[in-house]
């Protein structure tokens, strides 16, 4: 008995130094890790929604969060919508940030996050060699609410990805309902 | 064993994966491309270097009934720090390998140096042990996933190295390609290794 608390305590010990440690390695990382992120967001913005001089200001409707591009410092002239497709894929939630013109075309996507299987479904970000950005996402450039994204599996047009047909549906699926929200919340503000 | 010998046995003669067949979990799992089987490998000999240096240091403050678990804490503490520090001054490193980088916590290598070696030895011994078994886990999986991705993907480090009409053999980036490429690897090792002896 006397035992087994003696080693509880020490084992209590190891544990303790452990935990401080790991919370003052955590302390002093998060601002770089937190200004990482912010950076990163507003990168994927620039590029998936270029020549916004104006800045990005966030919007929220019905639930649905999106930005609003604008072309001039003044923000008088809007230039696109930018929003967050999310869905559950393989293996983690698939986000993919998606850049949409005044039209309601498609203007460019990144996928911000996934944890997909290596060498399948993370084909979703592959840019083959000679080309400057992933074979996958270009499908999308130019597609609107209007054009019924869906993999050729379920009758559509996208051509998924060889052993990662549920990656590529999540991409897919995710983009058409964040197009088909995006047009409902411009409907509703007007904008 | 001098300190070289230390460090030079994990490379091939003790080399963890084809000799010890330890941590063949994450060996199987992310070599289906060179720059994921690196980078595995080498976050796993800075967790392995800096656990066998720590726990060589408190080796003799360990109770034996409880060193498995103190073994693990320290290893965990040390991954957890690994990823954080990525996260913030490496975050397209850390985007990269996602997920390998916590299942370094669960890599057996890590466990089985720090209780058939570091838990026995110096500070010098257990830091030079680490860093050849770190090296020779690197270098397997190296060779492991370059085999994977030139016969998966047609590319190596993700350059292509066949022309256009090349079709890559899908099944080699699936698991089944992970033990067809580990067990043709240990064998031929093996191979070699008695043909040395049937001559000595």
């Amino acid at each position: 008995m006397r035992d087994i608390l003696k080693l509880g305590i020490i084992l209590t010990l190891y544990a303790v130094i452990a935990g401080a440690a790991l919370a003052y390695v955590n302390l002093a990382t998060l601002p770089k890790v937190n200004q990482n992120r912010t950076l990163a967001a507003a990168a994927a913005r620039d590029g998936v929604l270029p020549g916004m001089s104006g800045g990005f200001e966030a919007r929220e409707a019905a639930g649905f969060e999106y930005w609003v591009g604008y072309r001039d410092p003044a923000k008088t002239e809007i230039g696109g919508f930018v929003f967050v497709a999310r869905q559950q894929g393989y293996s983690s939630v698939v986000e993919t940030m998606v850049g949409v013109d005044t039209e309601g075309k498609i203007v460019g996507t990144r996928v911000v996050y996934q944890q997909e299987t290596p060498g399948l479904g993370t084909k979703i970000t592959e840019i083959r060699h000679g080309d400057s950005d992933p074979w996958f996402q270009r499908q999308f450039i130019g597609k609107s609410a209007e054009d019924d994204l869906r993999v050729e599996k379920d009758g559509g047009m996208i051509d998924s990805i060889t052993g990662a047909t549920i990656t590529s549906r999540a991409v897919t699926t995710s983009i058409r309902e964040g197009l088909e929200r995006l047009q409902a919340a411009r409907g509703g503000a007007g904008a | 064993m001098s300190v070289i010998s230390e460090f030079t046995k994990g490379i091939y003669r003790e080399n963890p994966t084809l000799r010890l067949v330890l941590g063949l979990c994450p060996t199987l799992a992310v070599t289906t491309a060179v720059v994921n089987g690196l980078g595995m490998g080498l976050a796993t000999m800075l967790v392995l270097v800096s656990s066998n240096v720590i726990i060589s240091l408190v080796r003799k403050l360990i109770p034996a009934n409880i060193r498995i678990p103190v073994f693990i804490v320290i290893a965990a503490t040390f991954v957890s720090i690994v990823e954080m520090l990525m996260q913030a001054y490496a975050p397209a490193l850390h985007t990269a390998l996602g997920i390998f980088v916590p299942l370094i916590v669960v890599n057996c290598i890590i466990l089985g140096r720090a209780e058939a070696f570091a838990s026995r030895n110096g500070v010098i011994a257990a830091a030079a042990d680490g860093l050849g078994m770190g090296l020779g886990f690197t270098l397997s999986l190296t060779v492991i996933s370059a085999v994977r991705e030139v016969l998966g993907n047609g590319s190596i480090y993700g350059f292509p190295v066949f022309p256009d009409g090349f079709q890559p053999v899908l099944m080699m980036i699936l698991p089944p390609g992970a033990f067809l490429t580990l067990g043709l690897l240990l064998g031929l090792s093996n191979w070699s290794d008695m043909r040395k002896k049937g001559r000595g």
